[in-house]
Parts: C-alpha cells; sequence; structure tokens
C-alpha cells in the first residue's frame, strides 16, 4: 500500500509506472495517489515531458553518411576478409589513426 | 532491437562479406549515436565507432550467441565509450550521488508544472542546449543506462545484459537518471513560466 511515505513510495515506483511494467495494483494506487496530490502529479508530468523531449531531439540526430563512408573505408571490408577468412585483419590500429578526421589533421601538422 | 536485418552469425563467422557490411549497415548508425551521447564530440564518437567494429571483427569467431549481436555490439561500443570518458576525466561522480526528491524525502519543495509552456519553448536552440548539457552532467553509469532505455530503446533484459548488470540496478539507475535529467531541466523551465507569467 502507498500509506504514510507515499509521496516517496509514488517516486520509487513511477518508472515501472511510466513505462507500463507496475502491476495493476500498483498502478490503480499510483493513480489514487495522483489524484490528490499535485506535487506527485507534477513529478509524474514532467518527468514523461522530460523523456518525451529527449526522444524527439534524438530522432531528429542521424549520423552523416560520410561517417559510415570511412568506417567501411577503415575496416576495407575488401582486404580485410578475402576469400580466406582464415586471413588476420590488418593493423586495426593503423587503420584508426589513418581514417578518423580529427587524427588526419594531426598527422597534416 | 532490430532483429529483422541482422545478418546471420554463422555467414559473419565464415567471414561472408554481405554480412559484414550488412552489420555495418543496421548497427553502425546506432552505435555512433550511443557513442555521441555518451562523449559529446563527433570526432570521438567516430574513433568508438570504429574500434567498436574493429573490435567485433576481430572477435567475431568467440561471439557465442548467448546476447543478441546487437546486444554484444552495444556491449562493445559501451566499454569503448566508457573507457575514453576515464581517460577524459579518471575521477567520476558515484552512481550514489544524492537525486533532488529521491534522497531526500523531508525537502519540501513546491514544483512548478513546466508542461504547460507553449510548445514553441522546447524547440529552441537554447532549450536543446540546456537538455545536451543536464545528459552531459550525468554520471557515466547513469548516463548509459538512459541511453540504452530511453533513447534506443532496449529493454531492461537487454540492458541489463549490455552493462552486465542486474534488471534492478538497471531500474534504479533508470530511475535515478530521469529524475535528475527532470531535476536539471525543471531548474531552467521553472524560470521560463515565471518569466511568462510575468510578461
Amino acid at each position: 500500500m502507498i500509506e504514510h511515505n507515499s509521496c516517496q513510495d509514488l517516486l520509487q515506483g513511477l518508472s515501472a509506472y511510466i513505462d507500463n511494467e507496475a502491476s495493476m495494483a500498483i498502478c490503480e494506487e499510483i493513480e489514487r495517489h495522483l489524484a490528490e496530490c499535485d506535487n506527485c502529479r507534477i513529478m509524474m508530468d514532467t518527468l514523461r515531458k522530460t523523456i518525451s523531449l529527449y526522444q524527439i531531439v534524438d530522432a531528429a540526430d542521424e549520423m552523416p553518411n560520410e561517417i559510415q563512408e570511412r568506417l567501411l573505408k577503415t575496416l576495407t571490408i575488401e582486404d580485410m576478409w578475402p576469400e580466406d577468412s582464415s586471413n588476420p585483419p590488418v593493423d586495426p590500429q593503423a587503420t584508426i589513426i589513418r581514417n578518423t578526421p580529427d587524427h588526419d589533421e594531426e598527422n597534416q601538422t | 532491437m532490430d532483429k529483422e536485418n541482422t545478418p546471420s552469425i554463422k555467414a559473419l563467422q565464415s567471414g561472408d562479406r554481405e554480412a559484414y557490411a550488412q552489420m555495418v549497415e543496421v548497427y553502425s548508425p546506432k552505435i555512433y549515436h550511443l557513442a555521441l551521447r555518451m562523449v559529446d564530440n563527433p570526432h570521438e564518437a567516430e574513433d568508438i565507432l570504429q574500434e567498436t567494429f574493429l573490435n567485433a571483427f576481430r572477435a567475431i569467431d568467440q561471439f557465442e550467441g548467448r546476447s543478441s549481436l546487437g546486444t554484444w555490439l552495444y556491449r562493445i561500443a559501451t566499454n569503448q565509450a566508457l573507457m575514453h570518458l576515464r581517460k577524459k576525466s579518471p575521477t567520476l561522480i558515484s552512481v550514489d550521488e544524492p537525486i533532488p526528491g529521491l534522497d531526500d524525502p523531508d525537502q519540501n519543495r513546491e514544483l512548478v508544472d513546466w508542461c504547460c509552456l507553449p510548445e514553441d519553448e522546447f524547440i529552441t536552440a537554447e532549450t536543446h542546449a540546456k537538455l545536451k548539457d543536464a545528459i552531459q552532467d550525468l554520471s557515466p553509469t547513469l548516463k548509459t543506462v538512459f541511453i540504452l532505455r530511453d533513447l534506443h530503446h532496449l529493454t531492461t533484459r537487454e540492458t541489463a545484459q549490455v552493462l552486465d548488470i542486474s534488471e534492478s540496478a538497471v531500474k534504479t539507475r533508470l530511475l535515478r537518471a530521469r529524475l535528475q535529467l527532470r531535476d536539471s531541466l525543471s531548474s531552467y523551465f521553472s524560470e521560463r513560466v515565471k518569466e511568462i507569467d510575468n510578461d
């Protein structure tokens, strides 16, 4: 039961409630408490809003194509895995240094 | 996690080049995104991306399939990102750092409902900067769980597998991360509510 220390108890169950992972009994208790406690309702609403803001901003963030191109170049798929796949890959550290832009800049100086 | 386009482990382990290319195609955007959120630096994120795939390609023969391929890649990437963060800042904040509202139950604070702000308020460059700052202020352990669970939509179980921690630890860290982020944003948005009210 959410009783004496109810706001604090609610907080502990808030993530599970938001993720629809709380049991029906807990959900009912939380909802009863939220209907009576303004602070907890605000806590719940702003917590949900926080998560959704991050998800909205995040969805617009895509990896630039040239990064995948550089990755493929680094992995040099054609050379690293010839027909005989038992051949060891090329020195990975050396490849990293060749293909990341900031290291290129360092190499040019 | 995306299972539809995942190449078969057998094909990868037999050195099938198309399978490798498919693995890069499917997972590189996710791994890059995870790395970028973790280290907040595009060049470092690209390093982590490259290190992740190089390590994965070298170790694919040892992959036993106890977790999904995606979970395994996330695990390698997360470890790489955490190593980068440790190099940059060896003294990291503890996961037990007090979280306002969670660890100070006696604190009697009046909460401001900033959800009612006009939607335009949430899409400004300033808001985006605040969101970015707040996530970077999380400890690496909390940040990792938040990114995996809330931004990459891994399940609690998958996140636990990636981080090699219990599911209950994932839940605890997720709650702490969410509350800390909410608290950081509340400081900013509450001020905006007051400013708008005073106008």
